[in-house]
């Protein structure tokens, strides 16, 4: 059986994919990425991703449907899940830590920080 | 015929009084009105009252579209003092984001709990529909309707419709976003700069060669620097958007609380400014309750 990939990302953004899929590489994480929220939890249970990456607001469904989701599922309840957004808001911290999240990274927010709390759960 | 008018321009809560009279005091509702009296309304701050009297005396079933921009209480606070809801035969469908673990029809209801007011929401007797919005693209009563996210507290949507061949934008709430908010640190090591662009890009986007912005401006760039993260706009980042946009006619909406009529005016004379000192012959206009923009 393969080795399970470190990260899943789920973000609509491109430009932050293609950034995100160079610094995984660079720091020797095995990465998987998508743009599409709605078929998240599909995803997830297919590759089993060590932690997710996850952006809030996309459309199709957004990050807190799908954090809310993964919980509530038992075989994914346990993977950790950052959330990953440009939502800077104490309320939608506070939101997301209460839905599940591990941890709440505010974008932009340097590479090295994004990989030191992906370190974190690996 | 199509148009827009101002039935609520305050952000926050309602502020009646002789010092607001002029621009006016209630919470944001906005009708959008076209072909012969088809109804969306933007909103339901305590504008939409007046709104509300004014269908009554057309003597006529309403069937609307409501376009609710987030939960915040200042815009969904005139619901239960809405009479056609109560009236059976009107219909009104609502539409805007909802929380993951609350769902719009919920959120509505709750305002209306016992201990709050008399009258619950299943006590309304027109027929009410929920409709989940996200960011996106929608085609409601043959009208093109676009969704963006904005920056605001728990979810917030900004709405474009495509009506009689004009652009109508609707942004209420919404505040830049922030830069570098952990760091402080302009030498992040990535594509820091480019992330922020893409963000303002994105609305400037959304709002090309809107006909009609509507767009919060609620504070003056001295009062932002108290009041960042609180999710609303001072004016300059706002004329900065719609002049980026191409936009024809911006109106600053979501006027604060705490500001009177002269301020407002002071206000509006800046954000002009600021627009002729970029070349720009774009109109500029304080939101006033009353008010109504063609659309034709």
């Amino acid at each position: 059986m393969s080795n399970p990939i470190d990260v899943l990302v789920i973000d609509d953004n491109k430009l932050q994919l293609e950034y995100l899929e160079h610094l995984f590489a660079s720091h020797g994480l095995s990465a998987h990425l998508t743009v599409e929220s709605e078929k998240a939890v599909e995803i997830i249970k297919k590759i089993k991703p060590r932690v997710i990456l996850l952006d809030i607001m996309m459309p199709g469904v957004d990050g807190y449907t799908v954090l809310k989701t993964i919980r509530e599922t038992e075989e994914l309840k346990e993977i950790p899940v950052i959330i990953h957004t440009s939502k800077a808001f104490q309320v939608d911290q506070r939101k997301a830590l209460r839905l599940g999240a591990n941890s709440y990274l505010i974008k932009p927010i340097k590479g090295s920080e994004i990989i030191n709390e992906i370190k974190k759960y690996l | 015929m199509a148009y827009v008018k101002f039935w609520g321009v305050r952000g926050s809560i309602p502020t009646p009084g002789p010092s607001t009279s002029r621009y006016g005091g209630n919470t944001p509702c906005l009708e959008l009105n076209y072909d012969q009296d088809k109804l969306f309304i933007l909103d339901a701050g305590s504008g939409i009252r007046a709104l509300g009297q004014h269908l009554l005396t057309h003597g006529k079933p309403v069937k609307a579209h409501i376009f609710i921009s987030h939960m915040h209480w200042d815009h969904i606070q005139g619901i239960p003092f809405f009479v056609p809801a109560y009236i059976p035969g009107n219909e009104f469908t609502f539409h805007g984001a909802q929380e993951a673990d609350m769902r719009l029809e919920d959120i509505l209801s709750d305002q209306m709990n016992p201990v709050n007011f008399p009258v619950q929401i299943d006590e309304m007797r027109s027929t009410f529909n929920f409709e989940k919005m996200y960011e996106g693209s929608y085609e409601i009563d043959d009208i093109k309707v676009e969704a963006i996210y904005l920056n605001h507290p728990g979810y917030a949507l900004g709405y474009k419709f495509f009506i009689n061949n004009k652009i109508l934008v609707y942004c209420s709430d919404n505040e830049p976003y922030p830069v570098y908010p952990q760091t402080g640190d302009a030498s992040a090591d990535h594509d820091d700069d480019q992330f922020i662009e893409d963000n303002n890009q994105k609305l400037i986007n959304f709002t090309r060669d809107a006909d009609i912005l509507v767009h919060d401006a609620q504070y003056t760039p001295e009062e932002y620097k108290t009041k960042y993260q609180w999710g609303h706009s001072p004016y300059d980042y706002t004329v900065k958007i719609a002049l980026a946009a191409n936009v024809k006619t911006l109106v600053l909406f979501h006027h604060d609380p705490v500001h009177d009529d002269q301020f407002i005016d002071q206000i509006v004379d800046a954000a002009k400014k600021l627009s002729w000192q970029a070349g720009s012959t774009m109109k500029i206009i304080g939101a006033t309750e009353g008010m109504k923009l063609s659309l034709d």
